[in-house]
């Protein structure tokens, strides 16, 4: 069984540590939990924590310090920081009557933060201060933080010459335990808030116009909206794209190959079935020929299909979309032949489902969005899995795919159209980013509908034959 | 009407055989390319089809053969090209000795066989 209170303990394993747990009553810890309170330091700590929450700025932060019970014999806190790599440090210094901050001089900076680590008691006089260029009245307590981005320098003093109390000593070191974390983030912030509004500057003042996209920040939103125009992620999707086209080239010379091995084979075996369903007399054996000739001609239209969908071809034909749609179907089969699938023509329309657009984009479209949906509803266990096919035309064409499936979750929506993104083990990641580039080039795109169960996309497309 | 089919595809070499001979024809056969030339030197044939792409050679190798003993005219008339190759290379090549056409497999099997089987006036 496994020992809660020790995490890292094994269920079979008799570890020491789970072993001496074991032996501890159960009052251990709420024994423990007594001495911290009636030694003060958990309420304080986080009420500490508390008041320095919500502080965005590095004078607010020494601000809140003075506020601090702790530091209530405090008159002024001086914190200097110094931004690692930087050639100048800052020099903070906030009192009951006033707040400023300068430059300081880098090299006074690293001297002070040396001598202040070194110092065992952390408490100085005046002639610690010797040399250097800021004056601090009377005695003070300091300490050093080596941050990420910053080193610091937080110095309290009383402006008084008596030297401090151990209490006042103690809740220094109190204080100067809690905060680093805080102090951190408040630098970190403050630093990117910095350099944002120097890329801003330096934006603005540029002799010549720039793209930008997906500007998240609030303050490009502020600038007059001629300097930035919003561009496409296009890099990504060329790239993918090239790739593609790479593959889809080499795919169709395979296929072409493929096809014509395989034609003349077949183109025998349909004479050949045809001659003797012409001769055979008896009824069963003709019908038992009628099937092979069948067959065959099944057999040469999806090497057909196959060709198709794999050309590079760029033209805008007539197609009877019901009949593309079952011809995809019929090429998803290895993914989907036990998923139900069906085709339906919705809407107000005269009838036929005739489209003028370029149908081998669409083909490989649809294709990757049903062998999507099938995959997915492979791995999920649908007790009834079905993919639906529903086909608007009486506007802009819209082909919707809809399965019953899992769905696809928040967090893997907003990247999978992006090239190379996938959630599969074998997946290449760009099925949906070339789909979605070929719907662009069918003057369309596809969506992503949120409602209901299931994944559900829809294809809108240019249909030129719209009566419209 | 003597006819020769040249066709490395057994299946349909026999069955194209049979076809023409039901609507009268005799007809020999040849799975090979340099086999049917020497048939084409030796014997009279009102009508030859052939296909392209043959195990030893092609038939555009047997036209070029045939015409040691053909006219140009008299080849467009003699050879029917069957393939399965719809390429644009191959329709131009088929065009300079303008001879019919047709594509494996066929779209209508009885138009097929009337092509092979017609008969063009010798001075056309």
């Amino acid at each position: 069984m496994e020992d809660l209170r020790n995490p890292h303990a094994q269920a079979n394993e008799p570890s020491f540590l789970s072993k001496t747990f074991h032996k501890r009553p159960q009052g251990y810890l709420r024994f423990r939990k007594e001495r911290i309170k009636r030694s003060n330091l958990l309420p304080t700590f986080s009420s500490i924590k508390e008041n320095m929450r919500n502080v965005k700025s590095v004078g607010e932060f020494c601000s809140k310090l003075l506020e601090l019970d702790e530091f209530n014999s405090f008159r002024t806190v001086h914190l200097f920081t110094h931004e690692k790599g930087q050639s100048f440090a800052l020099k903070h210094e906030v009192s009951t009557t006033a707040a400023y901050h300068k430059n300081f001089h880098i090299n006074e900076f690293n001297t002070l933060f040396q001598r202040i680590k070194k110092s065992r008691n952390r408490t100085f006089g005046q002639d610690g201060l010797k040399g250097f260029s800021f004056d601090i009245l009377g005695t003070f307590l300091a300490r050093e933080f080596s941050l990420e981005t910053h080193n610091v320098i937080l110095i309290a003093s009383r402006n008084d010459f008596l030297s401090q109390t151990d209490e006042e000593k103690k809740s220094f070191q109190k204080v100067t335990n809690v905060i680093p974390p805080f102090l951190d983030s408040i630098l970190k912030t403050e630093l990117e808030v910095k350099q944002h509004s120097n890329i801003r500057l330096v934006l603005e003042h540029l002799p010549f116009k720039i793209n930008t996209s997906n500007a998240p920040l609030p303050e490009f939103k502020q600038l007059p909206s001629n300097t930035f125009f919003k561009i496409e992620e296009e890099e990504g999707i060329d790239k993918a794209d090239v790739f593609h086209q790479e593959r889809i080239a080499l795919l169709g010379e395979l296929l072409n190959t493929l096809r014509h091995e395989l034609s003349n084979p077949l183109f025998g075996l349909q004479l050949s079935a045809e001659l003797l369903h012409m001769e055979l007399e008896n009824e069963d054996n003709k019908e038992f020929m009628h099937e092979i000739s069948s067959s065959i001609k099944r057999s040469q239209n999806i090497i057909g299909n196959f060709t198709e969908l794999y050309t590079s071809n760029e033209q805008i034909k007539a197609k009877d979309l019901e009949k593309l749609v079952n011809e995809v179907f019929t090429l998803t089969k290895s993914e989907s032949r036990q998923v139900k699938k069906n085709f339906k023509l919705e809407g107000e329309h005269n009838g036929d489902c005739v489209i003028m657009a370029n149908s081998v984009w669409l083909a490989q479209i649809l294709f990757n969005l049903v062998v999507n949906s099938a995959q997915a509803l492979n791995s999920s266990a649908v007790e009834s899995p079905e993919i639906n096919v529903v086909v608007r035309l009486d506007g802009p064409g819209e082909i919707h795919v809809r399965d019953n499936g899992p769905g696809i979750p928040e967090n893997v929506r907003k990247s999978m159209f992006k090239p190379f993104f996938t959630t599969k083990n074998k997946g290449t990641g760009l099925g949906l980013a070339i789909s979605q580039s070929l719907a662009k080039k069918l003057g369309g795109s596809i969506v992503y509908n949120e409602k209901g169960q299931g994944a559900h996309f829809i294809l809108k497309f240019n249909n030129e034959n719209t009566s419209s | 009407m003597k006819i020769l089919v040249v066709e490395d595809e057994i299946l349909i070499q026999k069955s194209l055989q049979i076809f023409l001979q039901k609507r009268g024809a005799q007809v020999d056969v040849s799975s090979s390319g340099k086999k049917a030339i020497e048939m084409i030197k030796e014997h009279t044939y009102d009508r030859v089809v052939c296909d392209l792409m043959l195990q030893d050679i092609t038939g555009f190798d047997v036209i070029e053969e045939a015409k040691s003993k053909y006219t140009l005219e008299q080849i467009s008339d003699l050879f029917v090209i069957i393939t399965a190759y719809s390429s644009q290379q191959v329709l131009e090549k088929a065009e300079r000795y303008n001879c019919k056409v047709l594509n494996k497999p066929f779209e209508n099997m009885d138009d097929a066989l009337s092509t092979m089987m017609s008969q063009r006036p010798a001075n056309e």
